[in-house]
C-alpha cells in the first residue's frame, strides 16, 4: 500500500484504481455501488462547501461524503491483478 | 389464473417508466434514485392472459440497508413470484450487473431488460444483448421505455416465459468485457459541463435559490390571471343558484349555498390555480435530474446540521405534499436520521401552504411595479426560513432525544434527461387539478357547512364563530394573529389548502362573495378586518410552522409505526410556530 493514497487527495480528473476500502459502516454500500478492489475511479467535481465530491465509476456518478472517501485507498496503477 | 411479474434493478433504470408502459397506468417516475419508495402494482393484460406486475423500489444489492430497499429485497426473495424481470440501465452497466448476476445466481425464472438503450448509443455505448443473453443463461431484450420501443417484446417474452433459465457464474467483470463493445471512459461531456456551472462553488447555490425565486414568480404571475376568471365565474354561478333559489329554505340558500358552494369556490379560484402552476414546473426540475444536485450543493449545510443529506429530496417531495414528502424519507438508511427527516418534513410548506403564503404576501405588497417579483421573493424568504428552521430543529433533535452517529452520504447523480412536456401536463392534471377537485368537495365542502353553521348558529346573541375566535382572539393576540385565523387554522386540520378559504369565509360572512381579478385584491378584503404587514407576517410564520394536516398525521402513524412520534411531529412545529409568531408580533410592533 506504499502508493496508495485516500481517493479525497486525488487531484479532479485524474483516473485512478482502487487499491483498497477500509470496513466502516458505509463499505458495504459502496461496493454495491461499485467501488471495488481494482476499480477505475475519476474525481469530477467538488460541491460548493467542499464536504463531499462526484465521482465517475463504472459508468455512474456517484456523491461522497469526503469522510466517507477517505476509507478508499487508490493508487494510480491497476494493482487488483498483482 | 393471475401471474405475478416483479420488475427490480439498481434505483433510476427506467422501472416505473416499462411498469407503466406494461401496465398502461401512471406510476411516479423521476429522474433521480429513490423516487420509488413502495411498491407499485398493476395488471397487464396480453393474448388473453391476465398477468400481475410489481414495480419494486430500486436496489443495489440483496443486502438491503434502507426501509425502500427492504420492503423490495423481501418481495423478491419471498419466492412467490411467477417471473423476476431485471431492468439495468444500458448506459451504466458495469454497475448494473452486479445485481443482474446475483439475481441470476439465486434465482432461474429471471429474463432481463436492458432499458435506455437510446441514451447508450448517444453516449456511443454499443452493449451485445445477445452475448449478455448467453452469458447470464436468460433471455434479454434490449428496450427504450420513454418511446415504447421493446415493449411488446418484453410482453411477448413475459408471455412466453415457461421455463426456467440456467444459474450464470460469470463474473461481472467477465460479462461487461464480453458484453459492452465500447464503452464511454468517463462521463457524459454534456453532463459534465452543466454540472461545472449548477454544482460550482461560486454559482451552485445562487443558481440554485435564482430558479426557485423564478419558479415562484412564474407561479404568482401565472396564477393572478386564471384567479380572476375561475372568481368571475363562480361568483356568477352562486348570483344565479341565490337568485333561482331566492324562496328556497334556509339550508339550501344558506348551508348549501352560502357555505359549501363559497368555500369550494374559494378553494377552487384562490388556491388551485398557484398549485397547478407550481406542480409541472417542479416536475420540469424533478424530470431533468436537478433534485439530486440540490443535496449534493447542501451537503455541508446538512453536516453541520447532524442531518442526512438525502433529506434535501423528502423537503423537496414536500413542497408538492408533505404526506409524499414522509413517505419519501424511507430512502434514508439510518433510522434516526430518518425520525429527524420525518419531524420536520413539516417545515416544507406543501403545495396548499404555498398558495396561502402568496396570498398572505400580497397583503402587505400591494400593486405598483414589480409587485409579483417582490411577493416572489417575499415567498422564496419564507421557504428559506423554513429550510433554516429545519436544519435548526434537526440539530436540536440529534444532539437531545435522537442522539446517535451521523451516517454516510452517498448518492447517485443522474444523467440530465430532457423533460416530456405533455407527460408533465398530464401529470399535472392528473395529480393537482383532479387531486384538488377531490380535495375541495372531500374536505372543503364539510368544513364550508361547518363554518356556515357557525356563522348562523347564535348563543346569548352572538354566533358561535364570534364566540370562539373571541375565546381564542387573547392568544392569537399574543401571536400577531386574530381568533378568526387561529380558527380557521383549526378548522383546516384536515387540509393546508382550506385555511385561507375559511379565513376569508370567517371575514366574509353573509356579505356575499367579493369578486376580485387578481390575488392582490383579495389583500383589500383582509386589510378591511385590520390586518397589517404584522398579522399578514404572523400568518406566514404560522401557516409555515405548525402542526401537519390530517393525512400527514395518519402518514407519520403509518410511517413511525409510533403514537409517540406522531405526537412529536404534531407538538415540535407547533411550538415552533408559537414561539417564532410571538417573537415576531414582538419585535415588530417595537420597531
Amino acid at each position: 500500500m506504499n502508493n496508495a493514497i485516500s481517493l479525497t487527495a486525488v487531484p479532479i480528473n485524474t483516473a485512478v484504481f482502487i487499491f483498497d476500502i477500509k470496513e466502516s459502516p458505509c463499505s458495504g454500500r459502496l461496493k454495491e455501488l461499485g467501488f471495488t478492489k481494482g476499480t477505475r475511479v475519476v474525481p469530477l467535481h467538488v460541491n460548493p462547501g467542499r464536504s463531499a465530491a462526484a465521482y465517475f465509476v463504472r459508468g455512474a456518478v456517484i456523491a461522497l461524503r469526503n469522510t466517507d472517501a477517505d476509507t478508499i485507498y487508490v493508487s494510480t496503477e491497476d494493482c487488483s491483478h498483482d | 389464473m393471475t401471474k405475478k411479474i416483479l420488475l427490480a434493478g439498481n434505483p433510476n433504470t427506467g422501472k416505473s417508466t416499462i411498469f407503466n408502459a406494461l401496465t398502461g397506468k401512471h406510476q411516479h417516475t423521476g429522474n433521480w434514485s429513490g423516487k420509488t419508495v413502495g411498491n407499485a402494482a398493476g395488471i397487464m393484460k396480453y393474448k388473453g392472459k391476465s398477468y400481475e406486475i410489481i414495480d419494486l423500489p430500486g436496489i443495489y444489492s440483496l443486502e438491503p440497508i434502507s426501509e425502500d430497499e427492504k420492503r423490495a429485497v423481501d418481495c423478491l426473495i419471498s419466492g412467490d413470484a411467477d417471473l423476476i424481470v431485471v431492468v439495468l440501465d444500458a448506459t451504466c452497466l458495469e454497475r448494473n450487473l452486479i445485481l443482474a448476476s446475483e439475481i441470476t445466481k439465486m434465482c432461474t425464472n429471471v429474463i432481463v431488460c436492458v432499458n435506455l438503450m437510446d441514451e447508450a448509443e448517444k453516449k456511443g455505448i454499443t452493449v451485445d444483448t445477445d452475448m449478455l443473453g448467453k452469458m447470464l443463461k436468460t433471455k434479454v431484450i434490449p428496450t427504450r421505455a420513454r418511446s415504447g420501443m421493446g415493449i411488446n417484446e418484453l410482453k411477448e417474452e413475459i408471455y412466453s416465459h415457461n421455463k426456467g433459465c440456467g444459474r450464470c457464474c460469470c463474473s461481472t467483470e467477465c460479462i461487461y468485457k464480453s458484453c459492452v463493445l465500447s464503452r464511454q471512459d468517463i462521463t457524459d461531456n454534456r453532463d459534465r459541463k452543466i454540472d461545472s456551472i449548477l454544482t460550482s462553488r461560486i454559482f451552485g447555490i445562487p443558481i440554485m435559490l435564482a430558479l426557485l425565486c423564478c419558479i415562484l414568480w412564474i407561479t404568482i404571475w401565472g396564477a393572478n390571471y386564471p384567479s380572476g376568471i375561475l372568481s368571475h365565474f363562480f361568483n356568477n354561478i352562486e348570483g344565479f343558484l341565490l337568485n333561482y333559489f331566492a324562496d328556497s329554505n334556509i339550508i339550501i340558500k344558506g348551508l348549501l349555498i352560502e357555505g359549501v358552494f363559497r368555500t369550494l369556490s374559494w378553494v377552487v379560484a384562490v388556491m388551485l390555480p398557484p398549485m397547478a402552476i407550481f406542480f409541472p414546473l417542479f416536475t420540469i426540475l424533478e424530470d431533468l435530474g436537478y433534485l439530486p444536485r440540490i443535496a449534493f450543493n447542501l451537503d455541508n449545510i446538512f453536516k453541520k446540521a447532524h442531518a442526512h443529506s438525502k433529506m434535501i429530496l423528502s423537503m423537496c417531495m414536500g413542497l408538492g405534499c408533505n404526506a409524499a414528502g414522509i413517505i419519501s424519507t424511507r430512502i434514508i438508511e439510518s433510522k434516526k436520521e430518518r425520525l429527524i427527516a420525518i419531524i420536520t418534513n413539516n417545515f416544507m410548506p406543501c403545495n396548499g401552504r404555498f398558495s396561502s403564503l402568496i396570498m398572505l404576501a400580497t397583503v402587505f405588497i400591494s400593486g405598483g411595479m414589480f409587485a409579483s417579483i417582490k411577493v416572489a421573493l417575499a415567498v422564496t424568504a419564507a421557504i428559506l426560513s423554513g429550510v433554516l428552521i429545519t436544519f435548526v430543529i434537526s440539530y436540536i433533535l440529534s444532539v437531545t432525544i435522537l442522539k446517535g452517529e451521523q451516517s454516510s452520504f452517498v448518492l447517485e447523480l443522474p444523467p440530465y434527461r430532457i423533460p416530456q412536456p405533455m407527460a408533465i401536463i398530464r401529470r399535472s392534471i392528473r395529480e393537482r387539478i383532479v387531486y384538488v377537485l377531490f380535495r375541495a368537495v372531500a374536505v372543503a365542502a364539510p368544513a364550508g357547512a361547518i363554518i356556515w353553521l357557525l356563522q348562523n348558529v347564535t348563543y346569548n346573541d352572538i354566533t358561535l364563530l364570534t364566540h370562539i375566535a373571541l375565546f381564542l382572539d387573547p392568544f392569537a393576540k399574543l401571536m400577531g394573529l386574530d381568533g378568526y385565523i387561529l380558527t380557521a387554522f383549526i378548522i383546516g386540520l384536515p387540509a393546508n389548502e382550506i385555511v385561507i378559504p375559511i379565513v376569508l369565509m370567517c371575514y366574509t360572512g353573509n356579505s356575499g362573495l367579493i369578486e376580485f381579478n387578481s390575488l392582490a385584491e383579495l389583500g383589500n378584503l383582509l386589510r378591511m378586518n385590520n390586518w397589517t404587514y404584522i398579522t399578514a407576517v404572523c400568518a406566514m410564520i404560522f401557516s409555515l410552522n405548525h402542526f401537519p394536516c390530517a393525512t400527514s398525521l395518519l402518514t407519520i402513524k403509518k410511517e413511525t409505526g409510533s403514537l409517540k412520534w406522531t405526537v412529536v411531529s404534531f407538538l415540535i412545529p407547533t411550538a415552533t410556530g408559537i414561539l417564532l409568531c410571538m417573537c415576531a408580533n414582538l419585535l415588530l410592533r417595537l420597531i
